[in-house]
């Protein structure tokens, strides 16, 4: 084949009439050779023209293609792995709400109050009570231990224990009470 | 009016700039776009009136197509293909137009109508304004008359391409020539034509009809 010049082989492009090898070398001449692309759109715009000639119409194709190669630049590239979108990260969320109360200062002072007249309430009856007012657990305790420790005994709560054991009898059920009567059901039309 | 012929089929060259546009070749659709905007812009200005409108529905047509080019399977040829979409690109912005109560009836027409070879519907409803139709007479009779300037032998190895369709080997055995020679007189008679055509192409790029 003669060695053709690069508007020679776009003008082959054109028609389709290129083989693999100069058919690649075309494409890459178009590519990179401003004139080899004004030549492209000549050849195809005469032969709309001599096709159809209404085709010389149109909106003029630098115009047009200055646009759409705006629109294609903001694409995604075909063949290119899409670039990782970076999710955006949502920032931590700060709890900004403030109490309603925060700005009243009497609040403030009324907390720091209460909270002051409730240690010196705990505190107060704890060294108020004295040795007498050792707590429950500790007395049982010490009575179990059997070390030589009294046990302290309030006689109205004895009292009141022993007449609940006087008159509430058996816990509930835990013997046959008179009206349980035991039921056989293996009678004759079973 | 007679039926416009069909262009020469070169379903090669259009896989291979599809294929080079998916493998990340940007530019290579760009040649696509060269060579299909002005029927694809044809094709939209048979259902829509508003040449601006054309525009922007021929731009929204071929990036949906960019978008989509990985589903060209190169089954059908490309431009049967881009045709669908341009024509479904097309009544989308028709429905979302008629339901804008702004756009006025005239800026449409019925989308109904997605034959590309309805010629006299052509005549009726061209979105072409003044300025566009004295541009296009002009560089068509520019193109005439530098195809009836060429010699016989170029004038007639173009006519069998452009307009018969035949291929480099059929134009040979037409003209009793080699293949190279046949290239040879088609390049030789665009170069011709272009040279008459590129300060109208040029005047053309510099201003905005």
């Amino acid at each position: 084949m003669n060695k053709m010049n690069t508007h020679e082989l776009v003008s082959a492009l054109a028609d389709g009439q290129l083989a693999d090898e100069e058919l690649s070398g075309g494409i890459v001449a178009l590519g990179q050779d401003l004139a080899a692309r004004e030549a492209w759109q000549a050849y195809h715009l005469i032969g709309d023209v001599l096709r159809s000639p209404e085709l010389a119409g149109g909106s003029p194709t630098p115009a047009f293609m200055r646009r759409l190669s705006e629109r294609l630049a903001a694409e995604s590239p075909h063949g290119l792995p899409a670039a990782p979108v970076a999710e955006p990260q949502a920032p931590p969320r700060v709890l900004t709400v403030r109490p309603a109360n925060d700005p009243v200062f009497r609040w403030k002072l009324v907390a720091g109050l209460a909270s002051m007249t409730a240690a010196a309430a705990v505190g107060w009856s704890l060294l108020s009570s004295g040795p007498a007012a050792t707590p429950m657990g500790s007395q049982l305790a010490g009575t179990e231990a059997g070390g030589g420790a009294v046990m302290i005994r309030d006689a109205q709560l004895d009292e009141l224990l022993a007449a609940h054991q006087r008159l509430g009898g058996p816990g509930v059920l835990q013997t046959p009470a008179p009206f349980v009567r035991q039921a056989n059901f293996e009678g004759a039309g079973r | 009016m007679t039926q416009a012929p069909t262009p020469p089929s070169t379903p090669n060259t259009d896989l291979v700039l599809v294929e080079r546009t998916l493998a990340g070749d940007q530019k290579a659709y760009e040649l696509l776009v060269m060579k299909y905007q002005r029927r694809i812009e044809r094709l939209i200005g048979r259902m829509v009136r508003d040449v601006d409108l054309v525009e922007d529905i021929a731009q929204e047509t071929f990036i949906r197509a960019y978008r989509a080019l990985g589903q060209f399977r190169g089954e059908a040829q490309f431009y049967t293909w881009l045709y669908r979409i341009a024509v479904n690109t097309a009544k989308k912005t028709l429905v979302d137009l008629r339901r804008d109560p702004l756009v006025t009836e005239s800026a449409m027409k019925a989308a109904d109508d997605d034959d590309e070879t309805s010629a006299v519907e052509n005549e009726l409803t061209s979105p072409d304004t003044p300025e566009t139709v004295l541009a296009a007479k002009e560089i068509a009779l520019t193109v005439n008359q530098a195809m009836e300037a060429l010699p016989e032998e170029l004038r007639q190895a173009v006519m069998l391409r452009e307009i018969e369709g035949l291929s480099y080997e059929e134009i040979a055995e037409v003209m009793s020539c080699p293949i190279g020679t046949v290239r040879s007189r088609i390049f030789r008679a665009r170069e011709a034509i272009s040279a008459r055509i590129r300060p109208l192409l040029a005047h053309q790029a510099g201003k905005r009809w």
